[in-house]
């Protein structure tokens, strides 16, 4: 009778070296903005209420143009705890030019008079200059933002500079092969107000789980598991410790061949949905929705978008 | 209307005091997670050649 011969030693060695991490050679992390990427795919879609049209034209190879209308109820701020809205319709006109990889210029206009831009651009091969800015006809209700992103070997490094004299850092690197530590600091000179912010992120092939605190009182953790090649599911805790605000969310990112279907459902009693399906090439079909139970707030939302 | 606009704002000193402190604990926490990779090389190269000795 045959018996299995047992492996050699030297595969089992060499298998074992293959698990040795090299702590000289790490990998580069996900910039500290994007820390909860994942979690805010699934949990965060883009969700709006009545009906959205938008058509987009390249032009070029590099540059698109943007037309967009939205019709439906907007959220009017009111005193009581009563949600009033007002019918509204807005016409958005928007350019993007992509050099890909180095530029990037992105605005975006609508009919009352806000503007919308964005920039980003490589200044060198490891420095990244980026700018945003949100101007509007109201006086001192206009924004801007500049940011310098540094990125490492293994390691991210940011600085910001915004209108009220704000000014921010931020730090990001790799321990192991899995885990990233990061922190923050920040300073609204207008308000005389300063904080600091710790992070982690540690992900495999088929979870992330991230954690992040800051001296402003904001927990959040997050969790995203990929059950399969199509589902992921997320949750996410977020709690702020000074005003005793807390959310616990828990939502589901479904990836078909022609369409994507995400939801989720939270301690507020908020119950959403956002459902994007490819009707044809460059036609696509959306539909969302967002119960509010609590607040008695029930939005339903349909689209449609033309163009790439 | 928002709370937050008619925040008292802290004392000048006060504040600069605080925001030294925040980023000396900012460079602190840098500097710890910048020397946590060459510990973690220095404890497995030190087990390596203990394994190498057995």
């Amino acid at each position: 009778m045959a018996t299995p011969i047992p492996p050699p030693p030297a595969a089992a060695a060499a298998a074992a070296a293959d698990t040795k991490v090299d702590y000289l050679n790490l990998p580069c992390p996900i910039p500290f903005e994007e820390l909860h990427r994942e979690a805010m795919m699934s949990l965060k879609p883009d969700l709006f209420e009545g009906m959205r049209f938008d058509f987009t034209k390249m032009l070029n190879q590099k540059f698109s143009l943007n037309h967009s209308v939205l019709m439906g109820p907007t959220e009017v701020p009111s005193q009581s705890t009563e949600t009033i809205k007002i019918p509204t319709a807005h016409y958005e006109f928007g350019s993007t030019f992509i050099d890909h990889p180095r530029l990037l210029l992105w605005g975006r206009i609508l009919t009352d008079g806000r503007l919308n831009a964005r920039v980003k651009c490589d200044l060198s091969e490891n420095l990244t200059f980026k700018a945003n800015a949100q101007l509007t006809n109201e006086p001192h209700m206009s924004h801007a933002m500049i940011n310098f992103d540094y990125k490492g070997k293994d390691y991210r490094t940011q600085f910001q500079l915004g209108n009220g004299a704000l000014l921010g850092a931020s730090y990001i690197q790799s321990v192991t092969q899995h885990l990233s530590l990061g922190g923050e600091v920040f300073w609204a000179g207008q308000h005389r107000k300063s904080g600091i912010g710790y992070a982690a992120r540690y992900n495999t092939d088929k979870s992330v789980a991230t954690g992040q605190v800051a001296s402003t009182g904001m927990v959040l953790l997050s969790y995203v598991q990929k059950v399969s090649e199509k589902v992921s599911l997320a949750s996410e805790f977020m709690c702020n410790y000074l005003s005793r605000d807390v959310t616990a969310s828990f939502g589901y990112d479904y990836i078909l061949r022609q369409c994507r279907l995400r939801g989720k459902i939270d301690s507020n009693g908020c119950v959403a949905a956002f459902l994007e399906e490819r009707l044809n090439m460059g036609l696509n079909f959306i539909l969302s929705a967002e119960l509010d139970h609590r607040k008695k707030d029930y939005k339903f939302g349909f689209g449609l978008t033309v163009g790439e | 209307m928002f709370p937050g606009m008619f925040m008292r704002k802290p004392d000048k000193a006060a504040a600069l005091k605080q925001l030294k402190s925040h980023a000396a604990m900012f460079g602190a926490w840098v500097v710890v997670i910048r020397v946590t990779p060459y510990v973690l090389h220095f404890l497995s190269t030190e087990k390596e050649e203990l394994k190498l000795e057995l």
